[in-house]
């Protein structure tokens, strides 16, 4: 269920760090384009600067030049803080760690985003049952009253995942969610992110080493040394 | 209320309850100074003014506080005083800082039956009232209640005081000039100055005139000074040079005390949940929302110090003045409105720095920090 439409656009993207006198290219120049609906797994070696690049993506880190565009937008012209909003209304992010607070419950972690969102937005999406029925959809009808220490890592990252979903957001973000995660707990998440993919057209970029994972996705994008050096569609 | 401000008071209870009793703590001491000061004001305006005089006269230069200042008046001048127009009656003083009973000293005043002529009515509640016909060498001493319980002195009780031993004749309600009572002229014999007085009670013949009296007085009578007891209160506070000064000095410590320690305890949290605040940064909190979120809680958190402030500070009150009955605490609307006023911006201020440092966290780092 693949769009035309282009939902996330990089053009000559660039991100360089000092380290002392030297510099680091994290990302050498890319130009990626991820349609609506479409799952793309981004793999490479460790600091070959998937993370940094996912991280421009989600208007987390400003990039040295180039541009990102989300459904048409660069965002690299934007503030911080309307970078923030394109991030709270546009973009769900899953981790590696899944980032959860220990002070709430599952519920209430996924509410946070709700909450979050709704904060002084008068377009905000307020369904207010839509935490619980994402967290049933993700099979955890049962343990929403849970803390993040009483739940398995797989279950955690299953509330995660609805955390990031829980607004409606037009791109979903995940730093190797199953990087955590054993054999059937990763089985279980991709079979969540695949679900979500095939039944809502979410579109997604999951960074992953996991070769079973980018199996699944539609398109798969090798980088190294900053540069995408392979890009393939999966089917 | 958000639910992480909720769920970080609720699961992060050690801090939260140091933060409350810090506010707490502030607001109690506040309130126990700014009363005490009040209290002890307030108390000896209304023991001078429950005398049931007019003016009071002294010598010139003198302290409106009793016992600060040592000089005294010629004994003629109290005949002078009494043959001024528009006195009724008066009424000579003389007092003495008194350790009695191993406790902080305590005004012990020499009357003799021309006080009762200024509107001074003793009520006994134990015993009876000093004997002006016993001979010179009885020493016979009337105390108050309050002194009585303090010191658990009856009827009966023979008390120590300059170098003499005293008979307590008789428990007077208190509230009414002295704490001791013993007779004028037994006392200035004892100290050794038989022609003198402190302080002279003048009763006016017309109260509406009361001023003007003062005023005669002090134009006919050389080196004395008058108060209008009516104003006694206002006159006390003003000359106690820099009470306002101490009271403001120890509430800015109080303030300052637990601000420091909200700072603090916010500040630690703040690096604790430097990992939490990134996650809010990827959600797409925005700074103000991460701000007030911070500021949210310790705000909660003072409101609750200022209400245990007020408890707390009601309960030491009440243990104080039960364990040292002369003292006299008095809690007043407006200082408490004040003391809850700093315990809250105690509070805002020690949050404020942290929210802010919280709010200006890069995300992708505080996301890193283990």
């Amino acid at each position: 269920m693949i769009d035309a439409k282009p939902v996330l656009q990089t053009i000559a993207l660039r991100k360089q760090y000092d380290m002392g006198k030297a510099k680091v290219e994290a990302v050498a120049g890319i130009d990626i384009m991820v349609r609506a609906g479409e799952f793309v797994a981004l793999m490479g070696p460790s600091g070959c600067g998937k993370s940094t690049l996912l991280y421009m993506l989600g208007g987390m880190v400003a990039p040295t030049s180039g541009e990102v565009r989300i459904d048409g937008e660069d965002i690299t012209k934007l503030s911080d803080s309307e970078r923030t909003l394109i991030r709270r209304d546009k973009i769900g992010f899953v981790f590696q760690r899944f980032n959860l607070f220990p002070t709430l419950s599952a519920l209430d972690n996924v509410k946070l985003a709700q909450e979050i969102q709704r904060w002084r937005n008068k377009t905000g999406r307020g369904d207010p049952n839509r935490a619980s029925r994402l967290l049933e959809r993700v099979g955890l009808a049962a343990k929403v009253d849970h803390k993040p220490y009483e739940m398995s890592i797989g279950e955690q990252q299953r509330v995660a995942i609805a955390r990031a979903l829980v607004n409606r957001p037009h791109i979903l973000l995940a730093d190797e969610p199953t990087g955590n995660l054993d054999t059937n707990n990763s089985a279980r998440v991709m079979e969540v992110f695949t679900s979500l993919n095939a039944e809502f057209g979410q579109t997604m970029m999951v960074i992953t080493h996991n070769p079973e994972v980018a199996a699944v996705a539609h398109r798969k994008i090798h980088m190294r040394d900053g540069l995408i050096v392979d890009e393939a569609d999966a089917h | 209320m958000p639910s992480l401000v909720r769920a970080n008071i609720f699961q992060r209870k050690t801090r939260a309850g140091i933060t409350i009793l810090a506010v707490a703590i502030e607001v109690t001491a506040v309130l126990l100074i700014v009363g005490l000061t009040n209290g002890t004001l307030d108390e000896v305006a209304g023991r001078m003014q429950a005398v049931g005089a007019d003016i009071f006269v002294q010598p010139v230069g003198s302290s409106a506080i009793l016992g600060l200042s040592s000089t005294t008046l010629r004994e003629a001048i109290v005949d002078k005083l009494a043959q001024t127009e528009g006195v009724q009656a008066v009424a000579p003083i003389y007092f003495w800082s008194a350790l009695v009973g191993g406790g902080a000293p305590v005004n012990a005043w020499g009357i003799d039956p021309r006080f009762e002529r200024v509107g001074a009515r003793l009520t006994y509640l134990e015993g009876r009232g000093l004997d002006w016909n016993s001979p010179p060498e009885a020493r016979e001493m009337v105390i108050d209640r309050r002194f009585a319980a303090a010191n658990n002195f009856s009827v009966g009780d023979r008390v120590a005081m300059l170098a003499d031993d005293w008979e307590v004749v008789g428990i007077a309600r208190a509230g009414i000039g002295a704490r001791i009572y013993v007779r004028l002229t037994v006392l200035r014999e004892l100290v050794g100055t038989p022609t003198r007085v402190h302080l002279v009670f003048v009763k006016a013949e017309r109260l509406d005139r009361t001023g003007e009296l003062a005023a005669r007085i002090e134009a006919e009578v050389p080196g004395v000074q008058t108060t209008v007891l009516e104003e006694y209160s206002q006159t006390l506070g003003e000359n106690i040079a820099g009470l306002n000064a101490f009271r403001i000095a120890l509430s800015g410590i109080a303030v300052s005390l637990s601000f420091l320690v909200i700072l603090l305890a916010m500040y630690t949290s703040i690096i604790e949940r430097t990992r939490e605040i990134g996650i809010l940064k990827a959600l797409g909190g925005s700074k103000t929302y991460i701000v007030l979120t911070i500021m949210q809680e310790s705000m909660l958190l003072s409101l609750l110090g200022v209400i245990g402030g007020y408890v707390l500070g009601r309960l030491t009150a009440w243990g104080l003045t039960t364990a040292y009955p002369t003292l006299i605490i008095t809690f007043t609307w407006d200082w408490t409105i004040y003391a809850s006023a700093l315990g809250v911006l105690g509070g805002f201020l020690g949050s404020f720095y942290p929210a802010i440092r919280a709010a200006r966290q890069d995300p992708v780092r505080a996301l890193r920090d283990e």
